[in-house]
């Protein structure tokens, strides 16, 4: 929204690389809104599926996503509590404000 | 949203991490940035029982031997709006069910102003759990 900051500080981004190592990581992302972490997720883990129930969002999320990044990311409009995924597809998962 | 966690596992290799952030239940605190430094005006109003339940869902997990937690803790998250306009629309907007109260808006208003155009702040407390799939 204009005119709002939200973490400026970079707050959840430090916390992810200090408890959450990504690198080499299939990532899934749930809540994965416009995709405001969408792209910092993808530098850091080998692959990511990210995943909103908010169709709208996740268009925007796709469309914002850094061209460099696209073969990394694979976004999906979706449930938490019906994945699609096969066992053990992930090795990380992210509830982002989502459960 | 219990489900979502079991949901989560079963699509998690063997020791496979869930990082999980979400707003604590401590209410977020208003601030307006005065000339003469930060000041507190006031509460952000509104029920934080779906975070409370948030909470309880992770508990719930654990207890059920689902994960092992490796590390919880709760951290200072900001938001920073240019007006109190701003601010009312981007909470109306964004957050559930949480509204900014007439007597804050009288404390943004003493300080910035009658426009109330200036910097005003919300920090949020967050929770976040990492926990390992056993």
């Amino acid at each position: 929204m204009r005119g709002v900051q939200t973490d400026p500080e970079g707050v959840e981004l430090t916390v992810f690389d200090r408890l959450f190592p990504l690198a080499g990581k299939r990532l899934l992302e749930i809540g994965c809104g416009d995709g405001r972490l969408t792209a910092a997720l993808a530098e850091r883990a080998r692959s990511v599926v990210a995943l909103d129930p908010d169709r709208r969002a996740v268009g925007e999320a796709r469309r914002t996503l850094p061209r460099r990044l696209r073969k990394r990311v694979r976004f999906e409009v979706g449930r938490a509590e019906s994945l699609p995924y096969a066992d053990g597809a992930f090795d990380a998962v992210l509830f982002s404000w989502s459960l | 949203m219990f489900h979502a966690l079991t949901s989560a596992r079963r699509a998690l290799a063997d020791r496979g991490l869930i990082f999980n952030i979400h707003p604590a239940p401590d209410r977020s605190v208003i601030y307006c940035d005065a000339p003469e430094g930060r000041k507190v005006v006031g509460l952000l109003r509104g029920s934080r029982a779906r975070y409370r339940n948030a909470e309880a869902r992770v508990e719930r997990a654990l207890r059920r031997g689902l994960f092992t937690l490796r590390h919880t803790a709760v951290i200072p998250y900001m938001h920073y709006a240019s007006s109190l306009r701003t601010l009312r629309a981007y909470v109306k907007a964004d957050w559930v069910g949480a509204w900014v109260d007439g007597a804050t808006e009288r404390r943004i208003r003493e300080i910035l102003g009658s426009k109330a155009v200036g910097p005003l702040v919300i920090k949020e407390w967050v929770r976040v759990s990492l926990l390992m799939k056993t």
